[in-house]
């Protein structure tokens, strides 16, 4: 398929290059005319000599014509290299087009995972990364407790009472938290309010598995999650 | 003669400059794409959404669309908050489904201020990091109505970068 932003490319080299052809042919066009006028400036010439012009007048008029002559075949052999130059920038447009189609299709291609095992990889990395930093950075004590004060009390509430804490850690920017849906409620219904509803502020990575198993990492306010970069 | 070449090249590039300018994929969305998951039914006005309950909270999911399975650079919620009690919050998440599991991001959820007539933008951020094919949504929480004042979302924003 050939984007909106390829076509525009390619209509505006195609208007290019018929403007660029036109101005050629055009100008071609008046040198020809230009030449074909040629024989009557010297009938004129040869006319103004019946009726008693010297024949300096014409040896110079017909001298003039073949330096004229001569200057207007020099033109059309620039006009003709131009038109040359053109021809081969077009191609090179051309072929810079497609290049810029193909490399736009290679980053399109690059952009999407080649299967879902991939895809699955990607997370599970981004999983084990998340837990790699948890573990690694320094235990913030103060707000490590206060963050779990407010899970607790959060998960009283009716709204998310479908869901138990089972573990939780913490370190100075990130915390894990195990939890484990149970009959008071769907988990997928749970966990919607607890996006919604949740006692913490960063962003949020969740895996909700069909047998009732929630993990979740989340990043402390005025944090983002680590990222592939951090390594 | 090489006047027109080099106007015809300096046209050319323009006009690529001009088409690279525009990559960036912006989108906004109108508020009444919006889906209620939770609470009293929606009502609409030039398609915004609101709640015009006067004692239950809305939930709604926003979908955008992901077209270019990139990530998030930045997104962002217009709402307009008439509620002297409460705020609305919205956050911009991401979600994919494999095998019996469900995966994805929540982004940080961000409130809206005060009572005012005049529309709150409420930044919900860049989120992701992954190029996945994972599917994009925001959720917000609407508060009901406040005497005669309904609060509604107006429209929602995601630059994919």
């Amino acid at each position: 398929m050939v984007s909106n932003q390829q076509k525009l490319i390619l209509m505006s080299v195609a208007t290019i290059v018929v403007t660029v052809i036109g101005t050629q042919v055009w100008r071609t066009n008046v040198v020809i005319s230009e030449l074909r006028r040629e024989p009557i400036v010297s009938a004129t010439a040869a006319s103004s000599e019946s009726y008693g012009a010297d024949h300096d007048f014409a040896s110079k008029a017909s001298g003039a014509s073949v330096n004229e002559f001569n200057q207007l075949k020099a033109e059309i052999k620039d006009l003709k290299q131009a038109l040359n130059e053109t021809i081969e920038l077009r191609s090179t447009q051309q072929a810079d087009t497609s290049t810029l189609q193909d490399n736009d299709a290679k980053v399109t291609d690059s952009k999407i995972p080649v299967s879902e095992e991939e895809e699955i990889q990607i997370i599970e990395s981004r999983q084990a990364l998340y837990a790699a930093q948890v573990m690694s950075e320094p235990v913030d004590l103060e707000w490590s407790r206060e963050t779990l004060s407010q899970i607790e009390t959060a998960l009283d509430n009716e709204e998310l009472q479908g869901l138990n804490l089972i573990s939780s850690t913490c370190g100075s920017t990130l915390c894990q938290l195990e939890m484990k849906a149970n009959d008071l409620m769907p988990m997928e219904q749970s966990m919607q309010n607890l996006s919604m509803q949740r006692p913490w502020d960063g962003p949020t990575f969740f895996k909700m598995e069909d047998n009732g198993k929630v993990t979740l990492f989340f990043a402390r306010s005025g944090h983002e999650l680590p990222n592939d970069e951090i390594l | 003669m090489p006047n027109l070449v080099k106007n015809a090249v300096i046209a050319s590039l323009c006009t690529f400059a001009m088409t690279m300018a525009n990559a960036a994929d912006d989108k906004t969305y109108p508020g009444s794409m919006g889906v209620k998951y939770s609470g009293p039914a929606p009502v609409y006005t030039t398609s915004a959404i609101g709640n015009s309950s006067t004692t239950s909270w809305m939930y709604v999911d926003l979908p955008a669309i992901n077209d270019d399975n990139n990530d998030i650079a930045a997104s962002n919620v217009r709402v307009i908050d008439l509620s002297g009690t409460g705020n609305i919050s919205c956050n911009v998440n991401q979600a994919y489904r494999s095998g019996s599991s469900f995966f994805g991001w929540w982004g940080s959820t961000r409130t809206s201020t005060g009572a005012s007539s005049s529309p709150q933008t409420l930044n919900t951020g860049p989120l992701g990091g992954t190029n996945m094919t994972v599917h994009t949504y925001f959720s917000c929480a609407i508060p009901p109505k406040y005497g005669s004042n309904i609060s509604y979302i107006i429209s929602y924003y995601v630059n994919e970068g």
